[in-house]
This record gives C-alpha cells, structure tokens and sequence, in this order.
C-alpha cells in the first residue's frame, strides 16, 4: 500500500475508534437518545445483541459437545478395532471378569452399580465389552493372571 | 479517545475466571442502555477496520469476543466488570484482525479461515473485496475527511480535536496539547462524531 493511502486507513481507523471510545464512556440516556436519534429502536436492538450474544454461549457450548462425542466415539471405536487378549469362549471370559471382580472389588462396584445390574444378569457381549475396556485400562495386566493362555 | 482500556489479562488465575453459567448470567444481566451501547461500539470498531473487516460485522465482533471470553483465549476475570472486559475483548480482537488483514503481512488463506459460534467455517476471502483500498476509495476518505473539517468550521478545539485523532494521537496527549480537560474532549469527540456521522456512514 502506497504510504498516503496506508496513514488514510490509519487516520480512518483512529477517528472511528474515538468515536467507540467516545459510546463506550457515555450515559446510559446519551446511547439510548443517540439510537433514537438514528432511528434505531433500543429495545429491539437490546434484545437481538442480547439474544446473540446468548447464542454465541450455546454455540460453543454445543461445539464443545460434539467435539467430546466425536472424541468419544472415536476413543471407544478404537477400543473395539484393537486386539485384545482376551479369552476364547464366552465362559472363560465370564470367568476372567469373575476373577477381575474377586481380586479388585472396587471395579465390581463401580461397573455393576453404574449400570445398576447383577453380575448374573449380564450377556456375554456385556463381557466382552467390559473386559476389552478393563484391558484397554491396564486391569487385566494388573491381575497378574496367566490369562495370557487363553488369548483370542 | 484512545485511551487504553482495561483489557483483561490474557493469564486470567483459574481461580478469578468466569464460567459459561457466569458469562450467560451477566449476559442477562446487561442492560438495555449497556446492549445497545455494545452494539454501537461494535459498528464504529467495524467501520474504523473498513475493508480490514474482510466482511466481518458488529454482530460477528461482539459473538467472537463472547466466543474468546468462554474459550479461554480472553478469559473474563470476574474481578473486572464484565462490561469493561467486553469492550476490551472486542478491542483486542479488531486490533488482531486489522493485523492479520494488513496487505504488508504475507499470511496464508488457512489463517484467515474462521469459525463462527456454530463452528461452520467462513472464509473471509471468498466474498470479501480485497483489503487494499482502492484509489477510489481513497479519494472517498479524503474527501469525506475534508467535508467534516468544513462542518467544523468555527468549532476551533473540535478541528484540532480531530486534527488529533487523524494524527493517530491519544486522548490524554491531545487533552495535554491543547489544554482542556478529560470532560471537554469526551464532549468533543460527541459533537465531531454528532456532525461527521452522515458523511462517514
């Protein structure tokens, strides 16, 4: 930009930020009576800036949301698409969970009440799921239980 | 008046930081007057960035420094008035896109692409005009900088009030050159901005 045209912009661009400077320290009857004067309506400019403003809060709470979804579903798809070591058949698997509850009870309590269930009650793809996410957390290396032999 | 404003500090303590709940009570609590004057403020920092806007507007001003407070890179702290960081966040963010819009500053389209609050990408060079000015354009700003001198012919502190202002100096350096005082200034700041506003619109 030519020297002449860049100190416009900036002489443009200094006056106009008085100008906001100049609205930003005044009374709350000079801004109102300014818009009036404009031909602006200050209630229904109140109410859009305040409604905009409000959106831009659900906005970026919404986007946090879905960015966690995403982030969820891509964590839990790479559970599932990794191998785990885990028993062949579904009783061996009960089984190894039985044993995960024996040895840590804690993790009985916080799967078992969280889902609000008996150990009996659950199927043998709720099994599989739980023992792929406690592999994926490292309990089942914890168990120090050969379980390595019975490997899918 | 470019009287520096208490912009919050970019390392807001944890501890001193709004919440979204936070953020959106003020919101509710913001007055008309106070709604209204934010959205005045907004326009004239869009007008000031002209083409530098890259066709961005008060709306998008005001929703990226609420967007900026709640996403951490402007935290509000709540020591400060809300108000006051609002104004201040709204600052900082026209400063920082007048910088990334500055043709001397190579930059890549990458950089300019932003999100809006429903995180849908806008790229400001697709529909913007460039933000070189034209020679037209120019020509428009010295022009209308010429026919508000005239308007103000007679009001000799508002000429050298804006004389000021066009020379990019402060309110207190302008207030300190010609002797008046804080009040005198801000009032004639108005009385400029009641006679330039038709021309500059």
């Amino acid at each position: 930009m030519e020297p002449e045209q860049e100190n416009l912009e900036k002489e443009l661009r200094a006056v106009w930020d008085a100008f906001a400077e100049s609205i930003a320290e005044s009374s709350d009857e000079e801004v109102l009576a300014e818009a009036r004067e404009e031909g602006e309506d200050p209630h229904e400019t109140a109410q859009r800036v305040r409604s905009a403003l409000r959106d831009a809060v659900k906005s970026l709470q919404q986007r946090r949301l879905h960015e966690a979804e995403q982030q969820y579903k891509r964590r839990i798809t790479e559970i599932y698409e990794r191998q785990h070591r885990l028993p062949a058949t579904p009783e061996q698997r009960r089984e190894l969970l039985s044993l995960v509850f024996s040895r840590i009870p804690a993790m009985q309590t916080a799967v078992l009440t969280a889902q609000h269930r008996e150990f009996s009650s659950l199927t043998d793809e709720d099994i599989e799921s739980y023992l792929k996410q406690l592999d994926e957390l490292g309990v089942l290396d914890r168990l120090g239980e050969p379980h390595d032999e019975r490997r899918q | 008046m470019v009287m520096k404003k208490s912009a919050s500090p970019r390392r807001v303590p944890e501890e001193k930081a709004a919440s979204a709940d936070e953020v959106r009570a003020a919101i509710d609590g913001l007055s008309e007057a106070q709604l209204v004057r934010f959205k005045r403020y907004a326009e004239r920092k869009i007008k000031g960035l002209g083409r530098r806007s890259l066709g961005r507007n008060h709306m998008d001003l005001l929703q990226d420094a609420i967007t900026s407070t709640l996403a951490g890179d402007r935290r509000w702290n709540k020591t400060v008035d809300f108000s006051q960081h609002l104004f201040g966040a709204m600052s900082s963010i026209a400063n920082n896109w007048a910088k990334k819009a500055d043709p001397g500053e190579t930059r890549l389209e990458s950089e300019l692409i932003h999100q809006n609050a429903e995180g849908e990408e806008l790229n400001p060079l697709a529909s913007a005009p460039a933000p070189d000015p034209s020679p037209e354009h120019q020509v428009s700003v010295k022009q209308q900088f010429e026919k508000i001198a005239k308007l103000l012919a007679g009001d000799q502190v508002a000429l050298e009030v804006f004389g000021g202002l066009r020379a990019e100096m402060t309110g207190a350096d302008i207030q300190e050159a010609l002797g008046i005082s804080k009040r005198e200034y801000e009032t004639t700041v108005k009385r400029i901005y009641r006679k330039a506003r038709a021309i500059l619109q």
